[in-house]
């Protein structure tokens, strides 16, 4: 049989798209150690800005506030997510109907739409503004995207094991605990990780719910880039890059992050 | 709490509607302590909706569940003493073989060494010793479902319930489970109620069986009771090839325990049946295929019919032979005879169909 001929146009196309995508973050990294002042050209390599940058105590607030508020955020949504999705199941069709409409409107409503929404609402009933209201801000997009990916495992995994519990002597609290929260971790994981990095890289909702005080580090990128670009935010700009990447890149290496249409490695030892 | 010996399932006046549909119609069964009693019915008349409304997993609409003589229709599912063997066995992804069958054992405080040994006796019992450590997703089918038996079964309950548990095996391994449950039930004393579809494997397996169709209970008896003597005309056809003769009562013996029944052949024979029909209604003379041979093969007593024919097909299969016979009033019987009986048959001869109406049953005209 002919051997049969390589997409090649695909695998260029694939090549130019994925330069696109990660030639400026590349920039972005070597920049961050370009010793050129107005990084015109490669001036040798230099720890300056991530020596700048690290004793910059704003950078490093706002570095801080940025985790408080990602982490915050994900507790949040994760475990609202969770009982939307535990809720949705026992629910009637009305009911589930209603719960889909907000959940899904939440994820096509823009983001500028919702932050600007909250922002007027603060307003009127006189909520200060701060760390508080952008987690809240974020946790209302965040828990959707959440809830659907909770929701999409808990479909796979039916009833049945629940029933099995059930059978087997275990209470409603036992079966939850013993049973369906751990057949749900690793979708439950997925969630939290993709929250943490939605929350961290969010301007939107910062910017409108962070009042004067509040300033997470995407903000204040938004702020310096404005006046020029300094070789200062090259190396927030990393910075903030490693704090996202590092948890996800662990997991693929350790092979925990579920990935789609891939057994875990567990399963693939073959049974013998 | 009293026990009642004589009865292990009760179940009265079981109920169960989806919406307009009645999946489940005033059920009344008594399962006898330590039988292997088997639900048998074709999909959708209602079995696995018994079984889980036993289990308490399925809320009754109507009608009461006792299990040893106590009334549990109210308990809920993780407080009633049975435990379920599911079809798709539901083991537990996140546990190892041992875990799943430790959960049940866990929910009742049993931990540590005894629970342990438990564990092991049960994994040993069901031939999967070696495996204790292995997840449920490295296991072949037939060890999933050993598994699962050995999960339920370690908790001695009082009723196992076993909803079509072979419907995924091959062959060869559904004959290997037959023959392991067979054994465990033997061995444990445990009453079995099973549902299935299969006719043969629920003769194979069963002290007694339960007929169901449309959510109603057709007939409950041994295998051979079901199978010689069918309540109608559902279960005469579900449990195996029958064929059927029309005639005309002409009279009644014995109040009702036998017929002589007019044929449309012309003939009278004298049928055994239940009391019912009356003189003058028409009625089925079933007769098995393998009740009817190919004459004249000296089997010929007083009490034999012989009635003239035609071969109109034959199929070898091995040890029988299936003969299709058309008789003088051009009806068609199956005829299940002995190879040697029909070697030198060839489509279209004239041949003789002989049976004796004692090992045949009377049943009422079917409708239509």
């Amino acid at each position: 049989m002919k051997a049969r001929r390589r997409p090649r146009i695909a695998s260029v196309f694939t090549g130019i798209v994925l330069a696109a995508l990660y030639v400026p973050i590349g920039l972005v990294v070597v920049n961050s150690f370009n010793a050129d002042e107005r990084l015109a050209s490669w001036g040798g390599a230099t720890l300056r800005w991530w020596g700048e940058t690290m004793s910059d105590s704003r950078v490093l607030d706002d570095l801080r506030l940025s985790l408080v508020v990602a982490v915050a955020t994900t507790v949040l949504s994760v475990t609202l997510a969770l009982a939307d999705a535990l809720w949705w199941r026992s629910a009637s069709p009305r009911a589930r109907r209603l719960l889909d409409g907000v959940v899904f409107a939440r994820i096509v409503l823009p983001e500028i739409v919702l932050a600007l929404g909250l922002f007027l609402g603060a307003e009127q009933f006189d909520i200060p503004l701060g760390t508080a209201t952008i987690v809240i801000g974020q946790a209302v997009f965040c828990s959707a995207y959440a809830t659907v990916l909770i929701q999409a495992r808990l479909s796979t995994m039916g009833n049945g094991l629940e029933d099995a519990a059930a059978d087997l002597g275990a209470p409603p609290g036992r079966v939850l605990r013993g049973v369906t929260l751990p057949v749900l971790a690793p979708s439950v994981l997925a969630a939290a990780l993709m929250v943490l990095t939605f929350s961290l890289d969010d301007v939107v909702v910062a910017q409108f719910l962070g009042g004067t005080e509040a300033e997470t580090l995407p903000v204040l990128l938004l702020g310096k880039i404005r006046l020029t670009v300094s070789p200062e935010v090259n190396a927030i700009g990393t910075a903030l890059m490693l704090v996202t990447a590092l948890p996800i890149i662990g997991l693929l290496v350790s092979g925990k992050l579920p990935v789609p249409g891939r057994r875990s490695q567990k399963a693939e030892r073959s049974p013998r | 709490m009293t026990r009642d010996p004589l009865s292990a399932v009760r179940l009265r006046g079981l109920t169960r509607r989806f919406g307009s549909v009645t999946a489940v119609d005033n059920v009344d069964l008594d399962v006898a302590p330590g039988e292997f009693f088997s639900l048998l019915g074709p999909s959708g008349c209602g079995k696995t909706s018994i079984l889980r409304m036993i289990a308490g997993l399925l809320p009754e609409t109507g009608g009461t569940v006792s299990l040893g003589g106590t009334d549990v229709t109210d308990l809920p599912a993780h407080r009633r003493p049975v435990t379920t063997v599911f079809q798709d066995y539901a083991l537990f992804p996140h546990l190892d073989v041992a875990g799943n069958v430790a959960f049940g054992l866990r929910q009742r405080g049993g931990r540590g060494r005894d629970a342990r040994s438990q564990v092991d006796a049960m994994l040993e019992q069901v031939g999967l010793s070696g495996r204790a450590d292995a997840r449920p997703q490295e296991l072949s089918g037939g060890q999933r479902q050993r598994v699962a038996l050995a999960r339920s079964l370690v908790l001695r309950p009082e009723v196992l319930l076993l909803d079509e548990p072979l419907g995924a095996l091959d062959l060869a391994l559904r004959k290997q489970m037959q023959v392991l449950l067979r054994r465990l039930q033997r061995e444990t004393g445990t009453t079995f109620v099973h549902v299935t579809h299969d006719q043969a494997e629920a003769f194979m397996m069963s002290d007694r069986v339960a007929i169901l169709s449309a959510g109603r209970v057709q007939q409950v008896g041994t295998p051979a009771e079901v199978y010689r003597r069918p309540a109608n005309a559902f279960v005469a056809s579900f449990v195996g090839e029958v064929n059927r003769l029309a005639g005309k009562v002409t009279a009644v013996h014995d109040g009702g325990r036998c017929y002589d029944v007019l044929l449309s052949t012309g003939r009278t024979v004298l049928v055994p049946g239940d009391p019912g029909p009356l003189s003058g209604d028409a009625v089925d003379v079933v007769v098995r295929p393998e009740d009817l041979t190919l004459g004249p093969d000296g089997l010929e007593g007083p009490d034999a019919v012989t009635m003239d024919a035609t071969v109109a097909d034959l199929v070898f299969q091995g040890p029988a032979t299936v003969i299709w016979a058309r008789l003088a009033d051009d009806s068609v019987v199956t005829v299940s005879a002995a190879a040697r009986i029909a070697d030198h048959l060839a489509v279209g001869a004239a041949t003789s169909v002989v049976w004796r109406p004692r090992e045949s049953w009377l049943l009422p005209a079917a409708a239509a």
